[in-house]
């Protein structure tokens, strides 16, 4: 059984093509989500919003109004806007049409602010979250002006000392951010766990071609193997096991480069993170063997038929950028078991549970998951591997 | 056209292989631009509602009032207060923003406020992208501020008092002036399949011409046809004619499911905006094309030009914005997507789905847009051809170079 399994991890390691799909794939997928996010938390991360002021005669004639401007322009941590100050109008439409600002603050001849912004099509909405940032600063000059005139109406003694006004009036920071998640949320780690969700379902090709090569109505080999002295169950075991130690080798590799290249966090739980790829290589390996071992077909179809089911569950995963990952949380949501019958989303979550749960319970439900799904598939394939007549005399 | 006929029939035998690929993608192509939104109003601004959750443990007046108008900024969504659920909802983004009113705050602020302490805080969570969850704490400070200053101010009012003078305050808005801007952004539902539908017809078109190629690459195949009566140039162009049979006719379904099922989306707009869809659509698909071309003169069997075909439609389509806004990427990829045919292609999808009326002055930019496309099909073809004699003449295929190694 020792040399089967020996031979089998030489075969498989010689053959070239199957590393396509499962190494040279990934690793190429890796590398370009490495370039394409690298400035992805940058750009979707707060930074004060550049606006335009017109600072002309009826600024002037609003020193409450001109001097909350320079405090939340002040360069700090706490600044909310980015200011850039224009001597009239014109020239601050010019800038904001020209996408310099995000939105053009002017005072009008009643000393009420007015805000001035171009329709927001940036697809990621950050300018559109920016306008409203400043529609909301203007906002809240304007209902401070109204409480006052609403105390004023009803209790004008209330406002008889102007230095409690202001103190009533100042800005004060009413909430504090803190952490929830183990780790911080990431919107591109996601797409990484995604990969090694569709990785795995790829290393079921190594599945395909050692249950081809076992099988004796599948190939000439197989047939050949199967008149030798070692048992049908010992010879299965053995190649399978050679296939599920070169598709955990396979994830590992994509695994330790997106880890130390990419530099991908997975919440400091590196250790659990290999088990979850024995796991998943393990499912690959019964899944391969299920296709594989399918008769009547030929290994190109077999070939098409997992490229055309990967692509369709890694979809579901939310493996193709964003709108596919936003589906992918919506039917989590809203269908939680048909999310679990997806394999390529069961292992994504896997790593997503490790990075953002503090409990490994959930890591362990899908761990479990997995296993069910995996001991199901090779049951199945147990229909088509078992000994059978193949032609008879 | 008995090398034309043999071509066709190749490809019938992978039909399921074929038709897997095509009817597959176009199911993305039609999910993706049926669950992308397009923007809500072109021509007046619109407030971005960010999705935020509130975990009320006070329920106070104050949590209420608060609850309200943040449910009125933005789209609240239901968190159970229980850590799993609410560490779920930050980490996909279901809200961008989680604020935790812990028990006992609407009092402690009411007397903190008034009594010139510090206030306590909320907490707030921030999910990815922090720019939302940096509009949900301003709005939150906002109506927080505000009751802060009715409870100074009117020291004698009672909870519900101070919230409802704040309520009121917060129900005038300053009205916003959109400026125009010359260039319309927005872009249609049939705009945005034809974009995800450049993925379909990458994928599909390399493999359909990939398998072809392929199936003529065979050693004993390619022998006889080197020995056959017909040239070689006659031969050849018989298998291109099929090869651009078959690119077209997967380019014509893509483009007929599209139209079928977002057609509506540009009703209205100019006659010759569906007619430069097509036209885009169908020039893009000449890329593939010649990829698989140059694929089959490379020698490349069936399972290379499968893995070549995928990743090159997921590199392309990825260096074109398809998978994440380029205002994301940074300024270097954004260079470096303008390398790719379908950073173009894109271009010339968006000024044609936006087209008002068709003159020389809107459509030529659209034709540059597709000559560029077309440039890059006539590079690779040509590296192709180059890539194809190169290895015609190595020794390996018994060319000249064969007739230089020496033997005993």
């Amino acid at each position: 059984m020792y040399n089967v399994f020996k031979g089998a991890l030489i075969a498989l390691s010689r053959n070239r093509k199957l590393y396509l799909w499962t190494l040279a794939f990934p690793l190429v997928l890796a590398t370009m989500f490495m370039l394409l996010f690298s400035n992805l938390e940058s750009e979707t991360s707060f930074s004060p919003v550049p606006t335009a002021i017109v600072a002309d005669a009826n600024y002037d004639h609003a020193p409450a109004f001109a001097k909350t401007i320079d405090e939340i322009g002040r360069a700090g941590n706490d600044q909310l806007l980015d200011i850039h100050r224009f001597k009239n109008a014109e020239a601050a439409r010019s800038a904001l049409t020209s996408g310099e600002v995000d939105g053009v603050i002017a005072v009008d001849a009643t000393g009420t602010p007015t805000l001035a912004v171009t329709p927001a099509f940036d697809g990621a909405g950050v300018k559109q979250i920016n306008q409203t940032i400043l529609n909301d600063f203007v906002d809240t000059y304007i209902h401070s002006d109204r409480l006052v005139a609403d105390i004023a109406a009803s209790n004008p003694l209330a406002l008889k000392n102007p230095d409690r006004v202001g103190q009533a009036l100042e800005r004060s920071k009413a909430v504090k951010e803190v952490s929830l998640t183990h780790s911080a949320p990431s919107m591109s780690v996601r797409f990484y766990y995604a990969l090694l969700g569709m990785v795995a379902l790829f290393c079921a090709q190594i599945g395909i071609f050692s249950i081809s090569e076992t099988q004796p109505n599948l190939s000439a080999l197989g047939a050949r193997r199967a008149l030798g002295t070692t048992s049908r169950a010992a010879t299965l075991a053995a190649t399978l096991a050679a296939s599920w130690a070169i598709s955990f080798a396979c994830l590992i590799a994509v695994f330790l480069y997106i880890r130390l290249v990419a530099g991908i966090d997975f919440g400091g739980r590196e250790l659990i993170c290999v088990a979850a790829l024995a796991i998943a290589a393990l499912f690959s390996t019964a899944f391969g063997t299920l296709l594989g071992s399918l008769p009547k077909l030929s290994w190109s179809m077999k070939a098409g038929l997992l490229a055309g089911i990967t692509c369709t569950l890694s979809f579901f995963a939310g493996l193709y950028g964003q709108p596919s990952l936003q589906l992918a949380d919506s039917i989590a949501r809203s269908h939680p078991v048909l999310a679990s019958l997806n394999p390529s989303k069961v292992i994504s979550d896997l790593f997503y549970a490790l990075y953002y749960y503090d409990s490994l319970t959930p890591f362990i439900e899908k761990a479990g998951v997995l296993l069910a799904m995996g001991a199901v598939v090779f049951a199945l394939s147990t229909l088509f591997i078992r000994r059978q007549r193949y032609a008879s005399i | 056209m008995q090398a034309f006929k043999s071509a066709l029939l190749v490809a019938l035998s992978y039909r399921v292989n074929i038709l897997v690929y095509l009817v597959l993608f176009t199911c993305f192509c039609v999910l993706t631009a049926g669950s992308t939104s397009t923007a809500n109003d072109q021509d007046s601004y619109a407030a971005a509602k960010a999705p935020l959750a509130i975990v009320d443990r006070d329920h106070s007046r104050i949590s209420q009032g608060l609850q309200e108008y943040l449910g009125r900024q933005g789209q609240l969504v239901d968190v159970a207060d229980d850590r799993n659920a609410m560490q779920d909802a930050v980490a996909t983004g279901q809200a961008r923003c989680l604020i935790v009113v812990p028990a006992g705050f609407g009092d402690a602020y009411l007397k903190a406020a008034r009594s010139g302490s510090e206030e306590p805080t909320l907490d707030s969570t921030f999910s990815f992208g922090t720019v939302s969850g940096a509009l949900v704490d301003e709005q939150a400070t906002q109506y927080l501020g505000l009751v802060r200053a009715a409870a100074l101010l009117q020291s004698d009012d009672s909870m519900e008092a101070v919230t409802a003078r704040a309520d009121k305050a917060m129900s005038f808005s300053a009205p916003v002036e959109t400026v125009p801007l010359p260039e319309n952004g927005q872009r249609s539902s049939l705009a945005v399949y034809f974009q995800w539908a450049a993925f379909t017809i990458t994928v599909t078109i390399v493999l359909c011409v990939g398998l072809l190629m392929s199936a003529f690459n065979r050693t004993d195949v390619r022998r006889r046809d080197l020995v056959a009566a017909k040239s070689s140039l006659k031969l050849g162009l018989q298998k291109a004619l099929a090869c651009l049979m078959l690119a077209l006719l997967v380019c014509i379904v893509s483009c007929a499911v599209g139209f079928a099922l977002f057609g509506a989306s540009i009703q209205g707009l100019s006659p010759a905006v569906p007619m430069l869809l097509v036209a885009s659509a169908l020039v893009f698909s000449l890329v593939p094309l010649s990829i698989g071309f140059l694929l089959g003169q490379l020698g490349a069997g069936k399972m290379v030009s499968n893995a070549v075909g995928n990743m090159v439609g997921l590199v392309t389509t990825f260096l074109g914005g398809f998978w994440l806004d380029m205002s994301l990427m940074g300024p270097g990829m954004a260079a470096v997507s303008r390398f790719m045919p379908t950073s173009w292609y894109v271009d010339a999808l968006n000024a044609s789905a936006s087209l008002g009326v068709a003159s020389a002055a809107t459509v030529l930019p659209i034709l540059y847009d597709l000559g560029m496309v077309a440039l890059f099909a006539a590079a690779f073809f040509a590296v192709a051809l180059v890539a194809g004699r190169l290895r015609m003449r190595s020794a390996e295929s018994g060319g000249n170079a064969a007739a230089a190694t020496n033997t005993a």
